[in-house]
This record gives structure tokens, sequence and C-alpha cells, in this order.
């Protein structure tokens, strides 16, 4: 099934006037969607090997965890924004069963159809869908997800105030968010060497992908990225309840979860 | 962190028992009949928790709590892990469950039934490692190992059996008990007259 293209509002009309960062630079609000898509296109068929390189394999533990924090049960609906190349979409089905639903979402046709090549070869289809949506205004009923799990793409959103309201939208009451991003390492050390680490991918992308603006916007995007207090206002002001955070590897990751009220 | 390390920790345990489960159609059955059922495992000396859950024919394995997850588990089981081990280990039927020093809460007959269903289990090692290393280097390391186990068992038999037909033959060259009593008796006498021999001899060195 080829990934529907523009079948969904991409934006929201945007003041031209208005503008945001992308990685260190500031572009205009319209443009970042566009250079965001030129990022994962290019990235997309190396995506799961730059991945094991540069988390030197922890995001698989990482996902690991923030699975089990997603208390995800057979029969639940879950929806795996900014799925990508769908490695979350692939264990939330197998949890959830053919009772339950997945749903594959990302902006980009890219990703997504190397995230559903993966989930044919695998004989997984019968409980996932994939859908090309923003995050921004997703094309889904109100009170629909049992759960919503958007890793390490949020970061990339434009407007990420109307990403998670659009998300709390389409929670079902008392359904949870899960926000798996890159965070502020708690501890000084950890965080100089990780940064000394990031500064490498760049060079990494270069050799595997040939491409090492696509890597320096993803080292600059994290730097950019709000840290786990403000994120975690960020979710209370899209009136998410019962907010909370946990760091993962001292905070280069961190793990937020909130609900959505009864 | 701890709880990311755990997650490390159960994680090939979780893989080793799912391809278990996948590979024999009667474990597959005792993981459905649980289906999406939570039981949550509590041990002290040494203390551990470990949270188990039965998801469509599989088994996840987490070190998060029902409490910290906002859901509820089926049942929960404190014990200490030696009396747990006991339980499994031995051939002790469920009544063995109501054991002062192992605390149920929640659903008991779904902990009653997992442990009858445990206890009904016959597992094979070759099973459990034929997903690591292969079905013919399984097959190749449990035929080594039976021929070293049944080799083992049937030189015991044999020595054992050599061993007493041994003692039997030699039995009859033993002397009986009074001879060897009366031969006993003419070694210490000797042993005697050696001694005062001795003395005398040097008493005599001492006068010259
Ligand atoms: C780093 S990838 C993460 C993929 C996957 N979740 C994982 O953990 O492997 C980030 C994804 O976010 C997607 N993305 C960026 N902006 C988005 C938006 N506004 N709406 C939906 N997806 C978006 C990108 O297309 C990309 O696939």
């Amino acid at each position: 099934m080829p990934a529907p293209k523009e079948r969904y509002p991409m934006s929201k009309p945007e003041n031209s006037e208005a503008t945001t960062h992308f990685g260190y630079q500031e572009v205009p609000v319209a443009e970042k969607e566009q250079r965001v898509g030129d990022v994962f296109r290019s990235v997309a068929a190396r995506y799961d090997v730059m991945n094991d390189i540069m988390s030197l394999g922890s995001h698989r533990l990482i996902k690991r965890y923030t699975i089990e924090l997603s208390a995800l049960r057979a029969g639940h609906k879950v929806l795996d924004l900014a799925g990508g190349t769908g490695d979350f979409s692939l264990k939330f089905s197998e949890i959830v069963g053919p009772s339950g639903q997945v749903v594959l979402a990302d902006i980009n046709e890219a990703m997504l159809s190397v995230g559903r090549d993966r989930i044919i070869d695998k004989g997984m289809s019968a409980n996932i869908d994939v859908a090309q949506v923003n995050a921004q205004c997703l094309p889904f009923a109100d009170n629909t997800f049992d759960c919503v799990c958007i890793a390490y793409g949020l970061r990339n959103v434009t407007d990420k105030d109307a990403a998670l309201k659009s998300i709390q939208r389409v929670l079902k009451p008392g359904g949870r968010l899960l926000v798996l991003e890159f965070s502020k390492p708690t501890n000084a050390l950890i965080g100089k060497s990780y940064d000394a680490f990031s500064n490498l991918w760049p060079i990494a992308g270069k050799l595997i992908t040939g491409d090492a603006d696509s890597y320096r916007y993803l080292v600059e995007s994290i730097r950019m990225h709000p840290d786990q207090d403000t994120l975690k206002q960020m979710m209370e002001d899209a009136d998410l309840i019962n907010c909370k955070y946990h760091n993962v590897m001292s905070g280069i990751c961190a793990i937020h979860i909130g609900f959505k009220p009864h | 962190m701890n709880q990311l390390l755990a997650s490390a920790a159960l994680w090939p345990i979780e893989i080793a028992l799912n391809q278990l489960i996948k590979s024999d159609p009667h474990l597959q059955g005792i993981a459905q009949k649980f289906n999406d059922q939570l039981l949550e495992i509590h041990t002290t000396a040494p203390n551990a928790f470990i949270c188990v859950h039965f998801a469509n024919s599989a088994i996840r394995l987490s070190a998060i709590s029902s409490g910290d997850l906002g859901v509820t588990a089926t049942a929960s089981v404190s014990a200490k892990a030696t009396s747990l081990l006991n339980l499994l280990l031995t051939t002790a039927d469920s009544a063995a469950l109501s054991n002062p020093e192992i605390e149920i809460r929640g659903d008991a007959q779904f902990v009653h039934s997992i442990f009858q269903s445990l206890k009904n289990l016959d597992l094979r090692w070759d099973d459990l490692l034929a997903p690591w290393i292969g079905d013919h280097s399984t097959h190749l390391a449990k035929s080594s190992s039976d021929s070293i186990r049944q080799w083992s068992r049937q030189s015991k038999t044999s020595v054992s059996v050599a061993v007493s037909d041994y003692l039997t033959e030699e039995s009859r060259l033993l002397p009986p008990r009074g001879r060897l009593d009366q031969f006993n008796g003419a070694m210490d006498d000797l042993k005697l007259r050696i001694d005062r021999a001795k003395a005398r001899i040097e008493r005599l060195n001492s006068r010259l």
C-alpha cells in the first residue's frame, strides 16, 4: 500500500514573518517542515544502521524500556507518532495482538515507506496501519487511542505545543502519552562526553550515507530541544495530567509520561 | 537507571523464554490461558522484583511495578527467593502455596493455576538451547551429554558391581575372625619380647 501523498493537511497556515529554529539556524516557520522533510528523506534508507551506530546500540534498550512504560495491553489502540521506520510499531503490534490496533504515523513518506516494507516483510501488517500525518494536526477522531508514543520525533516538530494539544485530543480519557526524546544530561561530565561523542555523528553520517548536513541537524536539534522540566510543563499546558519523566542514562534521554484526564 | 539495567538483564531471559514458548504448543497453550494477566513477584533475600505480563502467547518481563505503571496486577506474590525456588523445584502440590512465608495478593486462583501449570511442565534444556546454538549443535550437545551421562551411569554401576564381586571373592580368602585375633595376639607378644630384648641389650651395653 503506497503511503498516501498529501492526504492530510501538512501545516497550519503560518505567519510568513515568524521564524523558528532548524538546528542552530533561524528559518521561516513555513520552511522548517520542508527542511526537516529533506533531512529524513535523505537518511531514511540508512536510518536504522545509523541509529545503531550513533547510540552504540543503546537505543534498542531505551526503546524496550519505553515500551515497558507504555503499559499496553491486548486490545489497546496505539499511535506510533513520528514512527519513521516502525521500530515501535512492530513491538506494539505484538503486545496489542489481533484485537488491538497500531497506527504507524509520520509526516515523511520516505521514512514511512521503509517502515511499511519492514512491517510487510515481518508479516505483521495485520494489525498495523500506516498513515502520513502531521503531528500538529492529527487526522483522527477525538478519544481514539489508549496510548500515543512519540519517540525522537517531537524535537523535529515545528509547533510542539500544537502537537501536544493534538495528541491530547486523540487520546482516550485516561490514555497515556509517552515522549521519548534526547534531553539534558544531569551530570556535567557525562554531558561533555556525550557532546564530544555526538560531534562525531556528522562524520559517521558522511562516511555511511554521504550526508553530513542531516546529521549535523540531528545533533543541533538535540541541543535545542527543551529540557526535562520545560517539556513537562509544556505537557501540563496541553491539559495532560500526572506528568512525570524518567531520565535515562543520566538524562541523555528522557521519557516523559502524561495522561488525558477522565 | 536501575530499572533500565533490570530491563537489560531481563531482556535475554524474556527472549529465551519466548523462543521456548513458541517452540512448544503446550507452553503456548499455557501462555494463551493467562493472556493479558499480570503477575508481580517480590522476593526477599535477595531483594528482587519482576513483573510478568502474559500477552498474545508470549510473556513480557519488566522490573517496573504495576503501581508505577498506573495499572492493576492480577496478583502479586511475595516470598523469600529460597521459598519460591523450593516450591518450584520440589514436588510440592499447590497446597504448599498456603505456606505463611508466601504472601499472595489479588487473584489467588490465578497464582494457583500458574503454579499448577509450571509443576506439570516437563522442561527440556535442549529445547531451551536450540534457538541459540541451532538444532544440529543442540542435538550434538545433547547426544554427547546423554552419552557421557549414560557412560558415567554405566561405569558407576559396573565399578560398584566389580568392587562388590572383588570383596566377595577376597572375603573368602580372608582368615576367620578367631584366627585373626590369635595372629594379632601372637604379634603383640612378639612385639613385647622384642622390646624386652632391646631393653636387656641396652642394659648390657651400659655395663660394658
Ligand atoms: C528520528 S525519527 C524517529 C523515528 C522513530 N520514532 C524511532 O524512534 O526510530 C523522527 C521522525 O519524526 C518525523 N517527523 C518530523 N516532524 C514530524 C511531524 N510534524 N509530524 C509527524 N512526524 C514528524 C520524521 O519524519 C522522522 O521520521
